[in-house]
């Protein structure tokens, strides 16, 4: 027995040798915060199980998750100073910037070159956000909001207002009649909604479109002096001096303004398209009927026309990988996520479009949120299209903004003293 | 013997050593040393004391510095003072003590969290209780914007805290019940009223525990965070900004060495604070040495 034991094995050995290795599934990482109750957690879900039964036995996504986007900023930054990045990070501007001057993220464009095809379903300018002055690309945009005014019609019809103001003085008018009839005009907070309303503001001014579409690269911005800053400023100061805004209207978190807008306390509220699902009440306690009342508008503007803030790329993808095979598979990822089919999965489930050229037919049209659709349409009907605060200004400057807002607002300090702080703090 | 006695003391040791380095040394040698650098997304690069000049050139700092110290002023003038104050009263057994011990010391039990949420509800300027008490009582005139005031932000924040002094007055209770019975049996013999027994006889013999907790109460100051960061985040206009703030302010914007050169100054204020209280209070000294 014992001596056919020696030939069994050393055969057996042989015919494992002998047998063709399987080809080796690369594993990749994906940090992300699209866990918990973020609303991009089923999108996220939907191009993880579609990516990994794509690429079965090639590659295989595996994430890691941090929730929370702060705490997601932080640990992606201190991963970026330790050279340990994960190999795909998604985020927002100011995180992707970090990024870019770790030097420790892949250039995409020569992916892109490779592939013509798929660089030429985006947008035109789509990479502008992402691209440094060498013309590299350090992350892909995969989104492309369009934000407007949230309205609530039924408050509008009560007040007796036929349409949503076209003109800022119509605006001003607007919130008087609104305030007259007992409702809060438009629900800000002192952070997000008001400085998109800033935005607006400034967006709209002679020159001002163009300065916010192109200060935001590299250098320190000029406010001190800088006519549509100055007037979109002052005129931001205004809604507060006639009372168009909440009482507490300074917190700096989002939930005061948007819980007035959405148990229908507030007229008004400036936002992206991503709040219609809790308009609508999904996973959100809103005013009965809410979800019928409520229209989206573009910004009110000037005897020239109206303004919308149109961002490409306020959220990207980077690639942190250093392995060429695990590059590989990420760029592989990307096309998948930029791909027709997951951009009309993002508008459906997160209402949000992407930055390609997506054709949709009838029925999908039909799947899609019509006010979604509208603001869409209105946006060929604007004179002045803008970047928000987050595109063009550096973290400093938002941060203090949010800081002496109040103060300016209450007019305790000037414009110049307001804009000269915010400057200094770059 | 004498060798193997050393090498066994170093042993049993290690641990601590190795903890100490660790989770203490470690940290600090780099909060300081990387003070002296410019630390972002590109990486470390050395700048002298840039971050240190910049930050004494700077606004929001010396606003952080002068709330700080209006902070540290209301916990040694105001804070530690009511606690010593309850302490005495409870420790006279008044009627229901027991019941005013819990109550005091509830909050210190309950996260700063949930307190700051309940604050922020109390304080705001459209539904706030406070501002709806000071109608019913007929001084509506009064009504503000408190925590988002340029003048009172700071102040309504340090009231959510100042008499959150359970800790302490537990503390001192506990020094007080420590007192020999028999020096109060002699002050009463020689004719002391209770008001010159708390003067003459209590408040000397607490000297040590009130230096120790003015050691914990203007340490705790100076690195005092939650409340203001879930509430105002240090505004209005710096308003509210202390120098805990100021380096989480710091650390948002990417700009690490600077977070850790403001670090440093807690630390120094720390150091100095310690070491003159310490000499004020002559702590570690026996009264009847």
């Amino acid at each position: 027995m014992h001596k056919f034991l020696g030939p069994i094995m050393a055969g057996a050995v042989c015919a494992l040798l002998a047998t063709p290795a399987a080809a080796q599934e690369t594993q990749i990482n994906w940090a992300t915060f699209w866990v918990g109750t973020n609303p991009l957690r089923p999108w996220g879900e939907a191009l993880l199980d579609g990516y990994n039964a794509e690429h079965a036995g090639r590659y295989q996504i595996e994430t890691e998750e941090i929730p929370g986007d702060k705490a997601y900023r932080d640990k992606m930054r201190a991963d970026a100073v330790a050279d340990a990045l994960p190999d795909l990070i998604t985020g927002n501007t100011a995180l992707m910037k970090d990024l870019r001057d770790s030097g420790r993220v892949v250039n995409l464009m020569p992916y892109l070159e490779a592939d013509p095809e798929w660089r030429d379903s985006f947008f035109d300018n789509a990479f502008d956000t992402y691209l440094t002055d060498g013309g590299e690309l350090y992350a892909l945009p995969y989104s492309r909001d369009y934000i407007g005014i949230f309205y609530n019609k039924a408050m509008f019809e009560q007040a007796g207002i036929e349409e949503f103001p076209r003109t800022w003085d119509a605006f001003f008018e607007a919130c008087g009649t609104l305030s007259a009839a007992g409702f809060i005009p438009m629900a800000t907070e002192g952070d997000w909604t008001t400085r998109l309303m800033w935005a607006n503001m400034i967006g709209t001014q002679p020159g001002g479109a163009e300065w916010l579409s192109t200060a935001g690269g590299s250098g320190e911005l000029e406010l001190v002096g800088n006519a549509p800053v100055v007037a979109g400023t002052e005129m931001l100061r205004r809604m507060h001096e006639e009372g168009c805004t909440n009482e507490d209207a300074f917190t700096g978190q989002y939930a005061t303004g948007a819980t007035l807008f959405l148990q229908a306390e507030a007229a008004m509220i400036a936002n992206g398209p991503w709040m219609i699902p809790n308009i609508k009440g999904v996973n959100t306690e809103t005013a009965e009927g809410l979800g019928e009342d409520v229209d989206y508008a573009v910004s009110p503007g000037t005897e020239e026309g109206r303004g919308l803030i149109v961002v490409t790329g306020e959220a990207g993808f980077a690639i942190g990988a250093k392995d060429q095979d695990k590059i590989d598979g990420s760029v592989a990822f990307l096309k998948y996520l930029t791909s027709d089919e997951q951009m009309l999965n993002q508008a459906m489930m997160v209402s949000r479009f992407g930055p390609t050229r997506m054709q949709l037919t009838d029925e999908q049209r039909g799947q899609l949120e019509p006010m979604l659709l509208d603001i869409v349409a209105e946006s060929e009907d604007v004179s002045f299209v803008y970047p928000h605060t987050n595109i063009t200004m550096p973290t400093a400057i938002i941060q203090e903004f949010i800081n002496s807002w109040p103060a300016y607002a209450r007019g305790q300090i000037d414009t110049e003293t307001f804009l000269e702080i915010l400057e200094d703090a770059q | 013997m004498q060798k193997s006695l050393g090498l066994s003391i170093f042993v049993s040791l290690l641990p601590a050593i190795a903890l100490f380095a660790t989770f203490l040394a470690f940290p600090f040698a780099t909060i300081l040393v990387t003070s002296f650098f410019e630390w972002n997304a590109s990486g470390l690069t050395f700048n002298g004391g840039a971050n240190y000049l910049e930050l004494w050139d700077s606004r929001s700092f010396k606003s952080a510095l002068q709330n700080t110290a209006i902070w540290v002023g209301a916990a040694v003038l105001i804070h530690v003072p009511l606690a010593v104050v309850l302490a005495m009263i409870l420790s006279r057994r008044v009627k229901g003590w027991k019941v005013f011990r819990t109550l005091f010391f509830l909050p210190n039990i309950v996260s700063y969290s949930a307190l700051a949420i309940v604050f922020l509800g109390f304080y705001n300027a459209r539904y706030g209780a406070l501002n709806m008490l000071l109608e019913d009582i007929g001084l509506g005139h009064l009504q503000q914007d408190w925590l988002f005031q340029y003048n009172t932000a700071l102040y309504a924040l340090i009231a959510t805290w100042i008499f959150h002094v359970g800790l302490y007055m537990i503390i001192v209770m506990a020094e007080i019940a420590s007192i020999p019975e028999d020096i109060y049996e002699a002050a009463v013999i020689e004719g002391a009223s209770d008001v010159q027994q708390d003067w003459f006889i209590t408040l000397p013999l607490l000297r040590n525990v009130i230096g120790t907790c003015m050691i914990l109460t203007v340490t705790q100051s100076l690195i005092y965070f939650e409340g203001i960061f879930l509430t105002t985040k240090g505004g209005p206009a710096n308003a509210s900004l202390n120098m805990s703030m100021a380096t989480y302010r710091a650390f948002e914007r990417f700009d690490w060495g600077e977070a850790n050169a403001i670090g440093m100054h807690i630390v120094l204020f720390g150091v100095i604070a310690i070491v003159l209280i310490r000499h004020i209070f002559r702590i570690g000294e026996r009264y009847f040495d």
